[in-house]
């Protein structure tokens, strides 16, 4: 296969070019294209300018621009001024503190402290019908009026 | 789309604000990357990376979770900067026309709103910062369809299928729009290799 002319790469070679350099041109592709090159000087020229441009190309890879250190803070400022403090979801006191967490927390502690008082032989909700009521101090029998 | 992206997703839309600062920490780098690979300006890079990061949340509600969190932001940057580039391209027209008009030195003009255009030493042995330079210019003459390609393929090295995604195009456009886009990008920086 002749080229067009002397300086003119061959087209259907040309287009291959990308799927050579990116892996993905299938085994055959590559040794028909790689075949080609050795004897087409123009489009060997041509091949190889290619990859010095993507050799070029791959200095814009690395160090990737990174975004200015206030950027996060711009976007919020942004956000803020354009949404005049609505943007964010504005967070009621019920919405900050767990209530209902709060609330379960509260009645297992008051269940414990009942348990507790009541599994106490002393605890005054442990009276038993006709349990012997403890002997008063000798000061103590003055004070209190018997029934 | 991960488990931790999924939570994200659901803080985000409760209007969680950690959960935004998250977000925009995590891709604030990579947005602002592409946002100045695209346009070739650090000033108009960064007020795009602000509006992407902005749409992306005032738009949360839209995303179908079809893809990546990551990819759908790069949609919507992809999206912010061509629409950027036809803007800074009608006022750079504009700007053309106005001086025209006034029969001023369109230089002038042209330098202060105009894409940035490549050095004109004629240097072959080009190294580091200043290929990097010429290459910056040279993506920044490419036409939008084209730059968005070579920009995403060959400077974000993301895969076909993401850039697929990215765009909505089918993997042969893709494929063949790109070769043209780099073959393009051999004719503009031939000179300087």
């Amino acid at each position: 296969m002749a080229p067009i002319s002397q300086d003119e790469p061959h087209e259907e070679f040309e287009l291959q070019f990308s799927d050579l350099h990116d892996g993905i041109a299938s085994e055959a592709q590559r040794k028909d294209v790689l075949a080609h090159l050795d004897t087409c000087a123009a489009c060997k020229a041509a091949y190889d300018e290619f990859e010095r441009t993507m050799s070029a190309l791959s200095t814009m890879k690395t160090p990737k621009q990174p975004a200015p250190a206030e950027f996060g803070k711009q976007v919020e400022e942004t956000i803020a001024a354009r949404s005049a403090g609505r943007f964010f979801g504005r967070k009621t006191l019920g919405d900050r503190v767990p209530f209902g967490a709060l609330l379960i927390i509260a009645l297992l502690v008051l269940i414990a402290i009942f348990a507790f008082m009541w599994a106490s032989p002393t605890g005054s909700l442990n009276r038993r019908d006709g349990a012997h009521a403890p002997d008063l101090a000798p000061g103590a029998r003055d004070v209190v009026k018997p029934h | 789309m991960s488990l931790r992206e999924r939570i994200l997703l659901g803080r985000l839309r409760d209007r969680d604000e950690a959960a935004f600062r998250e977000l925009v920490a995590e891709h604030r780098d990579r947005v602002f990357n592409l946002t100045y690979r695209m346009l070739g300006n650090k000033a108009e890079a960064e007020d795009v990376a602000q509006e992407v990061f902005i749409a992306v949340f005032k738009t949360l509600d839209q995303f179908r979770e079809e893809s990546k969190l990551s990819t759908w932001i790069y949609r919507v940057a992809v999206n912010h900067c061509k629409n950027r580039i036809k803007y800074l391209a009608r006022r750079h027209q504009r700007s053309h026309d106005e001086l025209d008009e006034t029969q001023l030195d369109p230089g002038d003009g042209a330098a202060m709103t105009g894409p940035p255009s490549a050095p004109r030493r004629p240097d072959r042995q080009v190294e580091g910062q200043q290929l990097e330079e010429i290459m910056r210019a040279a993506i920044a003459e490419l036409e939008e369809d084209h730059r968005v390609l070579v920009v995403l393929r060959d400077v974000e090295e993301l895969s076909i299928e993401e850039i697929c995604e990215i765009t909505g195009l089918p993997d042969g456009t893709v494929k063949s729009r790109l070769h043209r886009a780099r073959l393009a990008l051999r004719k503009k920086i031939q000179r300087h290799l």
